[in-house]
């Protein structure tokens, strides 16, 4: 093809539109971006001055530390703990909400309220419940017979005690955006699909998945991106402890970077972790997609 | 796709905070003789309006603008506005960010364990200048706590809040177990022996009540290697010159691990993890009936507790050691280099004034944290405070009767919040019985000591 005048004027009147959105995200996204590629080369003073070059050692470090390996797998528990029962919870609690009730509205309201609270909060909420001393959670397991577990200083059950944190906070979010999936599902195919008879389980599993599965692999993705980048509740809950238990990666960012002022190294870490989260996106949408039936 | 900008930004929230180059690094003056030409000449005016940065919340922050408030309303040239910035940890975050774009304060409270990060970045006026330049006495502070914040016989920072660490006991649960209220246990064996005489189970066999459970805290760990005589890191725990490596992996080490390891694994100690709010909790609500914990923490225990508060001196091995005390914590009061030499002096006007008697008097009964100008106990607010709670005379005692040395005066490193960090893993590593007591400690040492390398070869 060629450019024609034409072309080359509507493509100066394009970019003079984008021109506002380009520059916020040049100042604001890749020059940052870039200079932490840079940075992750060099060493810093603790001020974060740049001092010397260092090449790749700071990579080398990195994938060579037990921490970072330790790293991994506590993120990676993390987002298995948190994301496919997220959306599983979401989507039960979406479909009984879904129901024709009157004052079902009240109960949707609740239901999502976790939306309206920040993650600063809602990690308080629950270091209180989780409290070994005042807790209301193991009171509550204790009226049952059960003897509640030490939730944040086991390293087994901390993860856990995260993970669930996690899951209440981003429930809010789930619940609404499956709710608005299912809600755009036409009356029309359940009505065909119990004519043919399907009924109860099989009406779930043929019918409101597939129709909603546009909306579980939002979640899918958006879930996953935002428990590889939680820090809220870990930093508010077990600060990375008990021995590292839930010392995520990014984590492991902010404890290198503003505790141990090791700018480089912190950088390092962040390419490394963006690098992840693309490739983990892209495997997502190039194999995972393909199960999701759009209308 | 719109999430991975998201994180994008958040990663250049990382690289923001990296960015940057620092005007006017570097070039700490030489710590021998008079200090007085680094500090602006005598003549200079006081700014009219400066700012400072503290990390004072709660009863404290409140305590903190009174003192300002009066300053302020004391005289009319300068006035002071105060920012709270959030955790120590927070706050130094925001100040080495601050210091690379030129936005850091005149006035900074940085905790115990910043002075060497304070001092190497170069960024300071240190203290020492404007007392030599006045001839200000330090005759009638507290000589632990002047000795704390002293490299090298200067000192770069003006000490500001300062506490100790101490013991706390549940007086009602000894007497009910046979134990005499008037005698807290000192040595690690009497801990032990006491603990197991508390400690109570119900009839299922769940404890109820556990002996002894202080929070798996670094600080604590460095006062029990002082109390055992022990340095935390070399050349003089790095007060004769810059530290290398951290020595804490030796017999006092393993002694202090060996007998809190002891303590879980019988049952008669409480584990309440790094959280020291909710070791405070187990203690007020009956859970465990001794720990350790802050000076500062007097006031609230004492007000909350619904049982007599015992209060007794620091944890120490059975056989005295003769070089063995307390270290002070808390935090102390920088001058930045990067503002103006008008805004340095208004910033030295209002230290001045915050070290008089009577605000540290008042400051003392406030806050539980103790006067550092020993003339400040003879004032009506800290008789008053003596008269309603007398435990407090156990930190004052406890320090003043620690002997002054290397061990006792507490480790300068530059990467100390790294290594409290690394500590307080080591301890959870242990009690959870990932590893025994030696292996810890070899293995927080190996990873403290490179970041000990990496930290001064960066930062000569």
């Amino acid at each position: 093809m060629r450019w024609t005048a034409r072309d080359l004027r509507s493509l100066a009147v394009g970019l003079a539109y984008l021109a506002p959105a380009l520059f916020i995200f040049v100042v604001f996204v890749f020059i940052p971006l870039g200079r932490t590629f840079y940075l992750s080369f060099y060493n810093t003073r603790s001020t974060g001055l740049v001092t010397t070059f260092n090449g790749i050692d700071h990579y080398i470090d990195l994938v060579t530390s037990q921490t970072f390996r330790s790293g991994l797998v506590a993120t990676g528990l993390f987002a298995l703990y948190t994301v496919p029962l997220g959306i599983a919870l979401g989507l039960i609690l979406a479909v009984l909400l879904n129901q024709r009730l009157r004052g079902i509205s009240v109960f949707r309201t609740m239901m999502a309220s976790t939306i309206a609270i920040s993650a600063a909060v809602g990690s308080l909420i629950w270091l209180l419940l989780f409290n070994p001393s005042l807790g209301l959670l193991n009171y509550v397991l204790s009226l049952a017979g059960v003897r509640g577990p030490e939730w944040l200083i086991q390293p087994t059950i901390a993860i856990i005690a995260v993970s669930i944190t996690t899951i209440w906070l981003t429930m809010g979010t789930n619940i609404i955006v499956l709710l608005a999936g299912l809600q755009g599902i036409p009356e029309e195919i359940y009505e065909a699909a119990r004519l043919d008879g399907a009924r109860g389980a099989r009406m779930f599993t043929r019918i409101t998945v597939p129709m909603v599965s546009p909306s579980l692999f939002f979640l899918l993705v958006v879930d996953t991106v935002a428990v590889l980048q939680a820090f809220t509740q870990i930093h508010l809950l077990t600060r990375g402890g008990p021995v590292d238990a839930t010392r995520t990666l990014v984590y492991s960012i902010y404890l290198d970077a503003f505790q141990n002022f090791q700018f480089g190294f912190a950088s390092a870490e962040s390419v490394v972790l963006f690098v992840l989260v693309l490739i983990l996106t892209l495997i997502q949408f190039r194999f995972v997609e393909r199960l999701v039936h759009y209308q | 796709m719109r999430k991975l900008a998201a994180f994008a930004i958040a990663l250049s929230m990382v690289a923001a905070a990296c960015g940057g180059g620092t005007p006017g690094g570097g070039g700490a003056a030489s710590p021998t003789g008079d200090q007085s030409a680094l500090a602006p000449g005598k003549d200079v005016k006081p700014a009219a309006n400066i700012t400072w940065w503290h990390a004072m919340s709660g009863i404290n922050g409140e305590a903190l603008n009174k003192i300002v408030n009066n300053f302020n309303a004391s005289q009319s040239a300068i006035k002071v506005t105060t920012v709270f910035q959030g955790t120590y940890d927070d706050l130094l975050s925001k100040l080495n960010t601050a210091l690379a774009s030129n936005a850091a304060p005149a006035l900074v409270q940085v905790y115990d364990i910043g002075q060497r990060y304070m001092y190497d970045s170069g960024q300071v006026v240190p203290m020492q200048a404007f007392i030599d330049r006045d001839k200000f006495s330090t005759a009638d502070f507290e000589p632990a706590v002047i000795n704390y914040y002293k490299y090298q016989d200067k000192l770069q920072s003006m000490p500001f809040n300062a506490s100790s660490s101490i013991f706390y006991y549940n007086k009602d649960a000894f007497t009910e177990v046979g134990l005499d209220p008037a005698k807290p246990p000192v040595t690690f064996s009497e801990i032990t022996d006491a603990a197991k005489k508390l400690t109570k189970k119900d009839a299922s066999g769940n404890t109820v009540r556990y002996g002894f459970g202080p929070s798996i805290y670094g600080w604590f760990f460095e006062q029990l290697l002082a109390t055992s005589g022990a340095l935390y890191a070399d050349n003089g725990n790095g007060r004769d010159d810059r530290a290398t490596k951290v020595v804490y992996n030796n017999a006092a080490g393993k002694a202090i691990l060996d007998w809190w390891k002891a303590g879980i694994d019988g049952g008669y100690f409480y584990n309440p993890g790094i959280d020291n709010a909710g070791a405070t909790t187990a203690f007020q609500s009956g859970k465990t009936a001794m720990y350790l914990e802050s000076s500062a923490a007097l006031r609230g225990n004492i007000n909350t507790a619904k049982f007599q508060v015992g209060t007794g001196l620091f944890a120490r091995p059975d056989n005295k050691p003769a070089n063995g005390g307390n270290i002070i914590g808390g935090a102390s009061l920088y001058i930045m280099k990067s503002r103006p030499a008008e805004e340095q002096q208004a910033a030295w006007e209002f230290v001045k004034y915050a070290m008089t008697p009577a605000v540290q008097a008042q400051w003392q009964s406030d806050t539980g944290y103790y006067a550092i100008v020993k003339a400040a106990y003879n004032e009506a607010p800290a008789k008053e405070w003596a008269t309603k709670y007398p435990q407090f005379q156990t930190p004052v005692d406890q320090i003043r009767n620690s002997p002054q040395n290397r061990m006792t005066n507490g480790a300068v490193l530059g990467v100390f919040a790294q290594a409290r960090a690394r500590t307080q893993k080591m301890i959870e590593s242990v009690l959870l019985g990932q590893a025994t007591s030696q292996q810890a400690l070899d293995a927080a040492a190996a990873e403290v000591n490179d970041a000990i390398d990496k930290y001064n070869k960066a930062n000569k």
